[in-house]
């Protein structure tokens, strides 16, 4: 489908972003020439997978970032939203995915923070607070209690508050970013039928959401979102959920590697039904069970949120092992610290490479060597060895291609590419028995992007590795994995062990809890 | 091709970095002379003398190295303290009950000579190693803040070897507030040098600083050290230990301020009469905060501490001019060193300018070579 | 007389209060730095300044409050320098703290030493103290009668004090915003708020209180000002604030506790205990209360979003 721009003469738009583009300082292409429309009365959907520019556009309306170009036109007119008071102003409000709410205030002083009522001057008219919240809750039918501490509120609850805020400010057009992702499905429905409500009373709403389900249970029309750019326009009741996914992940594969098939051997991950409860008290891993064999990339596909970094936290040893059974090479790794894990001949790259991954003040050998130093080749009864450091940094620049002024450059100075190589020169260089590596290529240039890809399948092939790949780039998983499962909340509810055939939009249909396979089909991925 | 060298934004940070420490230095001796003039009879005379009373004879030069030795010690172990990211600060009060406590074993009687000042020293430094694991111990198993509770520590100690000094330890021979009396075999050899002389502890000083320097650059324990102050969940996710980064840190820096602190009681009394803390804990952050953290730099920062602090104390005497005006200039100096918005904007254009001349110059390359 | 019977004298428990005088005032700064969620620890270089400030400012203007405005004047410009420094040009809190509490070491010696030629006290000129106040209405109560029946006007302005602070933090805008600046600053910058702005005029009415608690130490606890006079009373008013987790009567009631402590340290030498150690009970005290307040704040982050 293609992106038609709608000029609506019979609709009544009451707001309009045309041609948005946003490129941030680092060069990444956020937003290409997006049009969105926004009809008055209606739910429109903003969908589209992480990183294909919903939270930046929602960003550049609210008033957090500047678009390069393009212009914002409400009600007619253009306006120039330079921050979110400014946006308050015009009448539209957001409410965030992370909560904007003080924990220890109530309800009602959270609502009129910023705009408190006062009675004789210096003190806060509590009562008065109280009241307003009433009456906006009662005027919208978002029933709540306005003495009640944040911090004792649900999660349901507390966005209720967030979105009865932004109606107190007299917003006219709301927009939702991911509001259901930490509602249980009863709070779910509740917060559908106030939508409706709202949507019946003339408000306009944005929902930003990856669950298809719900974007066809409640909105009237959707823009899907790929890349940065806008891939489709619809009315909900022209299409259908798989005609979504499709916009939504795009249906072709990119074959950008030679790859032998894969030739696995013993069991080298065992994980065996895994659980683990998050601060929310949500069941992020919900009993999971698989295997990934010596030589063998197993890649675990699925939308954001629906336990990966749980997983690969565990197996990495950050996260503690609440129920379940987690063995590498046979050995139990309860209790282990990442230190002894690491020692079992396992290599991590997590997907925070800026946090995790490097210390941006040190210099680049000294982050190639954060997990070997103790080793005997780079030390001599606690002294470095700082020639043969130097030399391995040396060779493992060159081998991996990192673009820098020589290994006592320090991290900061390299691009996100060359940062991300170091971490995979450290992490691929120790003749791994398990990889286990998140995102790998997330907001890097295609050049290292091919280099990392390459690399990984160069362990797989030479050394045996044992991969676990997690991306959200459906086509890395579909091109360097030889086998994937897809998570969907906190389960495994698809395995493949082959992957002809196997297309963005097949794994898409998993991915958004659209199909899920048999139990046999899924106990395919243990092997012992 | 005139290829033209750019500088990296790192070396502009570099270079920013020394204009401040410059211009912090600077300022803090601008005020010093102010306060010169406010007090002098004869600012011509003051000023000379403050410039150049440390050289200007060599009994005041060995004042001066009498004074760098302690500061020395204890900038020292800032410094592997602060790499490491270890605000632990009981340093002050660690030096004081190390000093104490070396005083006690420095007055038995019929020890061998070399052999009870090395008692001395270890008596010092696992005193202070005591100290210092204590506020380690409680943030690495209770989470409590380590700021804070050094802090409230060094009042404890403060008040703990004040009590010594009065108390237990005190010589009710010697007609003030003082610990017995040093034994011979526990003394430091002296150099004479002209009309003074300074003690040999000014070399333990130096070995400390190439310790704590081989110890943080060149050792593996060093490596976990910075990069636990780095980033230290970068450290515990490459499987450092970060918990055994702290204890360890703090001990070896108790060892260096012990050490320091048997030195100067060593070196430089009959007897302890200290019945408040010298202050030389609060001197060697000021000095790790001059030097970044380097121990090399450290040993300058301390000569030039001590130096001032010598010249300060002559012109004390040959004129009206208080010391207090380098204890004042010293916090300047913290101050604005430890402003990091200090300058920011001008370094901030300095690096867009840089970059954006990179830029054009790679275009017009392009445009010839194209 | 057994220590126990020293310990329930109405002259110990009137000391008691006179002496957490001081300690309530920095409590209540700390409380409000802590409530704007800045860790700052310059309130002795401050009450120093203010101390002296306050000693000299009376001796030269004949006037006890004229002596009192400058005395807070002084001590409020050692606030600004802190909040302007950490706010706008980045500083490390910990070290600008450090700094400034040495500076009102060293810096007030200085003045003393060029305004008067003396480097040890003000006795060389004659400052004003405020007057002790007797409340004969309370003569005969009981317990609190001995606390507060004979005290020095400031202590009664510092009980008002704990009440006006209570009341500013949870019952006025600006508390309200003062803090959510401090529990979260997105929420505030969501709704408009300028995040530095606030922090700022919560360090200077910080500034103010610790200012107060340093007046008194010249001006009432005794008529002039001797050199490093507040001993660590700074930090251990932020003690009192930490053991209440930032809440101001809880804290003033901690301070009470301190200055109890500091009573019972003097009345110890005669005990035969060395005054040194009830000296450390305060310090003590606050390491212990840190390990609590640190392992409740662990739970707490498990909890939290993220």
């Amino acid at each position: 489908m293609e992106n038609e721009k709608i000029m609506d003469n019979n609709h009544d738009v009451v707001l309009a972003m045309e041609n948005i583009t946003k490129i941030y300082d680092n060069g990444f292409v956020a937003n290409k020439d997006i049009t969105l429309e926004l009809r008055r009365g209606e739910i429109h959907g903003l969908v589209g997978e992480n990183g294909a520019g919903k939270t930046t556009l929602m960003k550049v309306l609210f008033g957090h970032e500047q678009p390069e170009s393009g212009r914002i036109m409400l009600n007619g007119k253009e306006v120039h939203i330079q921050n979110p008071l400014q946006a308050i102003d015009l009448g539209i409000g957001m409410v965030h995915q992370h909560f904007m709410l003080v924990d220890s205030l109530s309800v009602a002083e959270n609502m009129v923070l910023g705009v408190e009522p006062r009675k004789s001057r210096f003190l806060f008219d509590h009562k008065k607070a109280v009241e307003l919240t009433e009456q906006t809750a009662k005027k919208f039918n978002l029933p709540i209690d306005p003495e009640a501490l944040i911090k004792d509120l649900s999660v349901g609850y507390k966005q209720r508050v967030e979105i009865l805020k932004v109606l107190l400010r007299g917003v006219k057009i709301l927009i939702l970013d991911e509001p259901t992702a930490v509602l249980t499905p009863q709070e779910t429905d509740e917060l559908f039928e106030q939508l409706i409500n709202l949507k019946n009373q003339g408000y306009t709403i944005v929902f930003i959401s990856h669950k298809l389900q719900e974007v066809k249970q409640i909105c009237d029309r959707i823009t899907v979102l790929r890349l940065g750019q806008v891939t489709g326009t619809a009315e909900l009741k022209d299409v259908s959920i798989h005609g979504i996914s499709r916009m939504m992940v795009g249906r072709d594969v990119i074959l950008d590697i030679e790859k032998k098939k894969a030739e696995p051997k013993q069991t080298v991950l065992k994980v065996r039904d895994l659980v683990h409860t998050n601060k929310f008290g949500v069941k992020a891993i919900d009993g999971i069970s698989f295997d990934v064999r010596a030589g063998e990339i197993l890649g675990v596909a699925g939308v954001e949120g629906n336990g990966q970094s749980e997983l690969s936290e565990t197996i990495c040893g950050l996260l503690p092992i609440e129920k379940g059974t987690i063995e590498i090479e046979g050995k139990s790794i309860a209790g282990c610290s990442i230190d002894s894990i690491r020692k079992r001949k396992v290599s991590m790259v997590h997907e925070d490479r800026m946090i995790y991954g490097v210390s941006s003040n040190q210099s680049i050998e000294e982050n190639m060597i954060s997990e070997r130093y103790y080793k005997p080749e780079y030390q001599k009864n606690g002294v470095q060895n700082k020639a043969y450091i130097r030399d391995e940094a040396k060779r493992l620049i060159k081998e991996f291609v990192v673009k820098c002024d020589g290994p006592e450059a320090p991290i900061k100075t390299l691009s996100g590419g060359n940062v991300q190589k170091v971490v995979a020169a450290r992490e691929f260089s120790s003749d791994p028995k398990l990889l286990v590596v998140a995102h790998p290529t997330r907001g890097i240039d295609v050049g290292a992007t091919d280099l990392i890809r390459r690399k990984i399948v160069e362990l797989r092939d030479e050394k045996d590795t044992a991969v676990l790949l997690f991306s959200a780039d459906l086509n890395e998983l579909i091109n360097v994995s030889d086998s994937i499962v897809v998570m969907f909340e906190g389960k495994i509810v698809a395995y493949f062990p082959d992957l002809t055939g196997i297309t963005p939009e097949v794994l898409g249909e998993y991915m958004l809890g659209i199909k899920k396979q048999d139990d046999a089909e899924i106990g395919g991925v243990v092997h012992e | 091709m005139n290829k033209k060298t750019y500088l990296t934004a790192e070396q502009i940070e570099k270079r920013f970095s020394v204009i401040r420490t410059l211009i912090s230095v600077a300022v803090a001796l601008v005020f010093c002379f102010i306060m010169i003039a406010l007090s002098s009879e004869n600012l011509a005379n003051d000023v000379i003398t403050f410039i150049t009373a440390p050289v200007s004879s060599l009994s005041r030069f060995t004042t001066f190295i009498i004074k760098m030795c302690p500061i020395i010690f204890t900038s020292c172990a800032i410094c592997l303290l602060f790499q490491s990211g270890v605000s632990n600060l009981a340093v002050e009060g660690a030096f004081y009950v190390a000093a104490v406590m070396a005083a006690a074993v420095g007055a038995a009687q019929g020890m061998p000579p070399v052999i009870h000042f090395v008692i001395m020293a270890l008596t010092g430094a696992v005193s202070a190693a005591a100290v210092l694991l204590i506020p380690a111990i409680l943030q690495v198993k209770f989470n409590a803040n380590i700021v804070v509770s050094s802090l409230m520590l060094n009042y404890v100690c403060t008040f703990f070897a004040n009590y010594l000094v009065t108390g237990p330890f005190r010589d009710p021979g010697a007609g003030y507030e003082a610990t017995y009396l040093v034994a011979d075999s526990a003394k430091l050899a002296k150099v004479s040098l002209g009309g003074g002389q300074f003690h040999v502890g000014i070399f333990i000083a130096l070995a400390a600083v190439a310790l704590t320097w081989f110890i943080l650059f060149k050792t593996t324990f060093g490596y976990q050290c910075r990069t636990v102050g780095a980033n230290s969940r970068f450290a515990h996710f490459s499987g450092i230990k970060v918990a055994k980064v702290i204890l360890l840190s703090s001990i070896v820096a108790g060892f260096l301020t012990g050490v320091g602190g048997a030195t100067e009681v060593s070196g430089y009394y009959a007897r302890l009469n200290w019945v408040a803390s010298p202050q030389y804990g609060w001197d060697g952050i000021m000095v790790a905060t001059l030097a970044r953290n380097n121990p090399i730099g450290a040993l300058a920062a301390s000569a030039f501490l001590a130096y001032i602090r010598t010249s300060a104390d002559v012109l004390n005497i040959t004129s009206v001019v208080p010391v207090e005006i380098v204890e004042i200039a010293q916090q300047v100096i913290i101050v604005m060193i430890a402003a990091r918005g200090l300058l920011y904007s001008f370094e901030k254009k300095a690096i867009v300018k840089n970059a954006r001349k990179q830029m054009e110059s790679m275009e017009n390359h392009e445009e010839v070579e194209g | 007389m057994s220590i126990i019977d020293a310990i329930l004298s109405a002259n110990f428990l009137s000391s008691a209060v006179r002496m957490a005088t001081p300690l309530v005032f920095v409590a209540m700064a700390a409380c409000l730095g802590r409530k704007a969620d800045i860790l700052c620890i310059a309130y002795e270089g401050m009450m120093l300044f203010a101390a002296l400030g306050g000693a000299l400012g009376s001796a030269f203007t004949g006037s006890v409050l004229l002596g009192a405005l400058v005395g807070i004047i002084a001590g409020m410009i050692i606030a600004l320098i802190f909040a302007y420094f950490v706010l706008y040009l980045d500083t490390d809190a910990m070290l600008i703290g450090l700094a400034l509490n040495t500076l009102g070491s060293c810096g007030t010696i200085y003045l003393m030493y060029m305004l008067l030629g003396r480097k040890s006290d003000t006795t060389s000129v004659t400052s004003y103290a405020f007057p002790n106040i007797h409340l004969e209405f309370l003569e005969n109560v009981p317990v609190i009668g001995a606390l507060i029946g004979d005290q020095n006007v400031l202590t009664y302005v510092a009980i008002i004090c704990t009440i006006l602070v209570f009341i500013f933090i949870f019952k006025t805008p600006l508390g309200l915003r003062i803090r959510s600046v401090g529990e979260d600053p997105s929420a505030a910058v969501s709704v408009g708020i300028n995040v530095n702005r606030t922090k700022f005029i919560a360090l200077l009415i910080s500034g103010l209180l610790a200012s107060f608690g340093g007046i008194f130490m010249s001006m009432a606890y005794i008529p002039y000002f001797t050199k490093d006079m507040v001993s660590g009373r700074g930090f251990i008013g932020i003690a009192a604030c930490n053991l209440a987790s930032g809440h101001p009567i809880g804290a003033a009631l901690f301070a009470l506790v301190f200055g109890a402590a500091d009573a019972l340290a003097n009345i110890a030498q005669g005990f035969r205990l060395p005054y040194q150690f009830a000296s450390m009970i305060p310090y003590i005290i606050t390491i212990i209360g840190l390990c609590f307040a640190g392992m409740s704040g662990t739970r707490k982050k498990k909890v939290k979003a993220k």
